[in-house]
This record gives C-alpha cells, structure tokens and sequence, in this order.
C-alpha cells in the first residue's frame, strides 16, 4: 500500500508541475466536455485517496520547462497513466515552448520492433496529431512535421507524419487527423 | 488437473495454438480478489472470475500498485465501468462484433484469470494468452497473464484481454504483407477488420473508448492513438484503401517528359504531374520530393508539386562537382550526387568524394542486410554499384544488375534491372519473374522508391 501512496504523490507532484507550466505559458484553453480538467481527469485515474495523502503544506513546486515536460513524457521510468496524462495536458496547452515539447516527443526515438514500445508510440503519435492539428489552426508552420520526418525513423510515425505533411503541402492541413477519422468512420466502430 | 498443452506458432503479444498435446499439471492455488479498495459492487465483478496463480514466486497482491494482480483486476474493472459503448449506433456496415457491452463479450468468453510464470509461454513479447478453441470450437475459458502484461496502462490492458478473449473462439492471426511485423513463419496480423478478429475486436474497443464521454480524455486521447496503429499495423488490408507498392519513374519519351507511376503489384496508377527532364525526385524518409537542377528549388510532391515551405540544403557544386543527379536521405544521412562527385553528410559529418572512373546514374537502393549498415551505394552506367560509408575514402566496387530493390511482401523482393525492366525475386526458390501483372513490357524505368504507401482516397483526403 506504501507504493501506491507514493504513486500517488507522484502524480500529484508531477501534476502540479504541469499546471504550473500551463499557467505559465499557454493562453487558456476553454474546458470543454471533451477536455475536462486535470482534477477530473486525475481522479479518475486514482480516485481514492489522494486528498487525505496530501502532505499539509505541499513544497513549492519549480515551474516545468518544455524540456522537462518532454523528458517525463518520454521516461519510461514514469507510469504510464501519469505521462498519459502529463502528454494530455501538454496537447491542451497553446504556447511555442509547448509546440517545441510536442514536437521533441514526436521525433524522439523508439524501437519499432521492441512490443514494450507500442505505448511509446502511441505517445508519439497523439504528439504528431497535435502538431497536425496545430499546423491546420496556423498555431505552427510545416517546420514542425518536418522536423520530425528528419529525425524521426520508426515507419509507421514517418508514415504519419507524410500524411500530414501532404496536407499543408496541399493546402489542406490537418489531414493526419481526418485520416485517423476516416479510418475510424470506415471500421464503422464510430 | 488436466490441462491441454498446445504447440504454438505465431507471436505478436499474444499467442495462438494450431494443434495440441496433453499433460498433466500441478492445481492452481485459488485466489480471492479483494481489496478493501473495491466498492461491493467492483468486488462482485472481479468475483465472476475463478482466479488462480501459476508461479509459486509470485505473490498476487490486488492493492498494490506495483502487482499484476493489482492492474488485471483495474482493467477488468475499467471495462466494467464503460458499460454500453455508443448505445446502438454501432456502425454503417452492420460491424460492431463487441455488441455494445465490452465486459459482458469478455466474461462471456472468460471465466478464469491465471497468472502465469516468466519462461515457457510467458517469453519473449508474450503478455497474455489464451488456450484457442480447437477444431470442434471448444475452449477452456482460461485467461493466462504474463508478468509483462504489468508494463501497459489499466485501460489498455482491458483491450489486450479483450483481444485474447476473440481467440476463445478460434480466430487466428495471419503472417502481415507489410510493416515491421511482417517476417518469415510470424502470424501477427488479421486479414482484414471486417474479418472480426482479435485486432479487429481490440480496435473496435479501442475506438469506442476513444469517442466514450464518460471516459477521461487522456485515456480517449491515448486509446485514439493505439486504435489508428492497429488499423495501419495489423490488418493486410489498410484503410482508405491504401495500398503497399512502388513509385515508378518511367523512362522518358522524346518529350523527356517522365511518368511517375504508382504501382501496387496489380495496376500502375499514374502520379501527377509529370517530371520535366530537370526535375529529380527523390525520397525522404518516404516523402517525395523533387529537386529542379534547372532552377534549384525544392519542392514537395503530394497530389501534385506545390511550392513547398522545404528549403533542403541541396549544395549544388556547381562546375566542380557536374550536374546534380540524385539524392539520398535517411534519418542519419543525407548525400547529394554530382556527374563528378557525391556530398554527404553522415550525422553532420561531412564526407565528399570525386568520381572519376564510373560515370553515376543515381543512388542504388537495396534491403540493409541488418541495420548496422550504413553504407552508401552509387549505381553506374558501368554495371557495377560503387559503395563508400562514412570512414572511407574511396569506393568499392561490386557486380550489381539491379538499380534498386525492395522488400515486396513476405514471399518476393522487387528488383528494378540496370536495364530498366522489372521483376519480382522469389526469397524461398531464388527464382525471378519478369512479366509482372499490370507492367507494359515495353515500360523502361529510370527509379524506384519501395515501400510506397497511396491510395486516391488518402490522396483526395
């Protein structure tokens, strides 16, 4: 039980980190009933008890650069509910430094052929959806997606990421994600 | 207690059975999941499973964070609490194999959940399994879990359960015609997802819990993603009807205009616009591009050339070097070749190397014959493909008949001749086939980029 207390904490902390940086860079985004808040959506992913766990007077916590937020979203020594969650909140937070992590997450290594690494990849390509979606809003220029095609050599994300390259190249940006929804639309599981 | 013994073939995190022996095995020691965590409610639907454990070193713990246990029994409880998913509307095409309750598909297939020792079937990338339905469509309903299984979030846990659940039924995987999974003997695909296998299953969890409200957005963030890569990765038949093949450059006419051709093993389909004799097309990391050697300007290459925002740095040498002809790129490399020389840079380290007794034609592709190998290869008029890396500094020569090659599917490569002909090249008889269905045999081509990824529809997207 001590483990999972820690846990806890250690979501809490790494949270806080989060909001911090999120208050401190971004524009506010509009809570939608799509994009509850990070309390919603971290209680339900612990819900118990980690109110009473709190320590009385939690410690300051430094304000998380992009960097950091990058590097715990890509820390396999993190769990992986907490950098889900952490990559959640970055995706909502509307800034350049944000940008800059998202795109450093979507062009970061990972072993294609390692079955340990199917979650990492699926970190990296909720990271390259959000930087399509930016690129479609005006939020970020091509340079992006480019950025990860350079660097970026598990095939499937490169695939991914011409996708989305095409749209702006096209004139016709965002077309990652109409992808993926019309993939979903013709596995008629939507 | 008997239990039955299969012989397994085929891994792709799960694990399915062809034929069977029988032997005789030690009782599971039962289990009750409780916690004092569970609501009565939680504690009843973890109660509709027999529990057991297999491996004497493993203690199962139902409250610890840190237990297999622990994290079977919040997916199976993450399932629960989804209930109905998407009400009726399952889909236009009368699909939906998990009816609308996820928990109710898994427990009607599964009544026992057992931990399983590392080794034996518990190796390698094996994180759960199931005992498939024999020929006559019997199951034992028994749930093996690996340690590995511990690595992955709640939620997708409860969609690897509900993958391995289908297999109670005897749906089986298929060797993959493309991807990272394709490989000799491997069965780690489904043919395709109207097919209703356990990838099909799991995408369709997936899915659904991706557009569920209720859900917290980060896990339908993360499950939007793990379904998008199954759909790519585990169905032979890809979405949007995309299909695997090759872009062809064909030989020019007395226009010395080019078709760029796309070629799926059945039909070539003609990419627009035409190459002007001075364009080069080339790939990036499966992007195309085209490079004008007439007014050195990058452009990208999707439904047609656009002004691209790319600005490569293609270092056009001008005199000294001869007239531009190809490029190569990888993620760690990027070389540019001249009539008199080739300039690369191997993770910026900067190699250039005249050419002097070979007159180049353009980069020669090949399959690596493991990911060590970085070398570059120039393909000549010569018949002989010169080959440098980043410590040389000189070529070595070697017999080549082909221009480029590819990986085509799990049974052929494709070769492109010196002579600009196609063929296939069988990998088990070593046997080529020249005369490839849909290829005009008076067709000559100058390239070839394979794997090539193209359908109308992504294209029109």
């Amino acid at each position: 039980m001590r483990k999972h207390i820690l846990g806890i904490l250690g979501l809490v902390a790494l949270s806080a980190g989060i909001a911090d940086f999120v208050l401190k860079s971004a524009p506010s985004t509009p809570e939608t009933k799509d994009s509850p808040s990070l309390t919603a959506s971290v209680q339900q992913q612990a819900p118990a008890k980690p109110q009473a766990l709190l320590p009385a007077s939690p410690q300051p916590q430094s304000p998380a650069s992009p960097t950091d937020i990058a590097s715990k979203i890509l820390s396999k020594n993190i769990p992986a509910q907490e950098r889900r969650e952490v990559l959640y909140q970055l995706t909502q937070t509307h800034s350049e430094e944000a940008t800059r992590s998202l795109i450093k997450i979507a062009a970061s290594d990972v072993d294609a052929r390692d079955e340990s690494s199917r979650f990492d990849v699926s970190l990296r390509i909720t990271a390259l959806e959000a930087l399509d979606q930016r690129m479609a809003s005006g939020e970020a220029s091509a340079s992006a997606i480019t950025t990860v095609l350079k660097k970026q050599t598990h095939p499937t994300l490169l695939f991914f990421a011409r996708i989305s390259l095409e749209g702006v190249t096209s004139g016709r940006p965002g077309k990652l994600t109409r992808f993926i929804d019309q993939a979903f639309s013709e596995a008629g599981a939507g | 207690m008997k239990r039955s013994l299969f012989i397994l073939s085929g891994i792709s995190g799960v694990l399915f059975c062809l034929g069977h022996v029988t032997s005789t095995w030690a009782s599971p020691s039962d289990l009750s999941p409780t916690c004092n965590d569970f609501s009565n409610e939680q504690q009843k639907a973890l109660n509709d499973f027999h529990w057991n454990n297999q491996d004497p070193t493993f203690k199962p713990d139902f409250c610890d964070p840190d237990n297999l246990a622990y994290h079977v029994a919040k997916a199976l409880l993450f399932t629960k609490s989804l209930g109905k998913l998407n009400g009726s509307a399952l889909d236009k095409n009368g699909q939906g194999f998990l009816s609308n309750d996820p928990y109710q598909f898994f427990s009607r297939r599964i009544r026992s959940i057992q931990f399983e020792p590392d080794g034996e079937d518990c190796s390698g990338v094996m994180n759960a399994y199931v005992d498939a339905a024999d020929d006559i469509g019997k199951s034992d309903g028994v749930m093996h879990v690996c340690q590995s299984l511990a690595q992955f979030d709640d939620y997708f846990i409860s969609s690897v359960l509900i993958h391995e659940a289908r297999h109670e039924e005897g749906y089986h995987h298929v060797p993959c015609n493309h991807g990272f999974y394709m490989a000799p003997g491997q069965k780690s695909c489904d043919e395709s997802y109207s097919s209703g296998g356990s990838y099909a299953i799991q995408a369709e969890y997936l899915i659904k819990t991706s557009r569920a409200p209720r859900i917290a957005s980060s896990i339908r963030q993360n499950a939007r993603a793990n379904a998008i890569e199954l759909l790519v990765e585990r169905f032979n038949q890809l979405p949007l009807g995309l299909q695997k093949g090759a872009v062809l450059i064909a030989q020019g006419s007395e226009d010395s205009s080019r078709d760029v051709l796309f070629y799926d093993g059945k039909t070539t389909t003609p990419l627009r616009p035409q190459l002007e004799s001075t364009d080069r097309l080339y790939a990036v990391n499966g992007y195309l591009k085209v490079y004008n050697v007439s007014t050195k300007t990058q452009v990208t290459y999707a439904d047609g050339i656009h002004p691209g925002p790319i600005k490569e740095n293609i270092d056009y040498r001008g005199s000294e070097a001869g007239e531009y002809l190809d490029t190569y790129a990888s993620s760690m490399t990027t070389c540019n070749l001249f009539t008199h020389g080739v300039d690369c840079s191997f993770s910026g380290k900067r190699v250039i190397l005249p050419i002097k007794d070979f007159t180049p034609i353009g980069f020669w592709s090949y399959v690596p014959l493991n990911s060590s190998d970085k070398a570059v290869r120039i393909a000549s008029k010569e018949g002989r493909v010169y080959i440098f890396s980043e410590s040389s500094n000189t070529f070595q020569s070697a017999p080549a008949s082909t221009l480029n090659s590819g990986d085509w599917d799990e049974n052929y490569f494709i070769l492109l001749g010196s002579n600009g002909k196609l063929s296939f090249f069988n990998k088990k008889n070593r046997e080529t086939t020249s005369n490839l269905p849909g290829i005009d045999l008076n067709l000559t081509f100058t390239k070839m980029i394979t794997p090539y990824y193209w359908s109308k529809e992504l294209q029109a997207l």
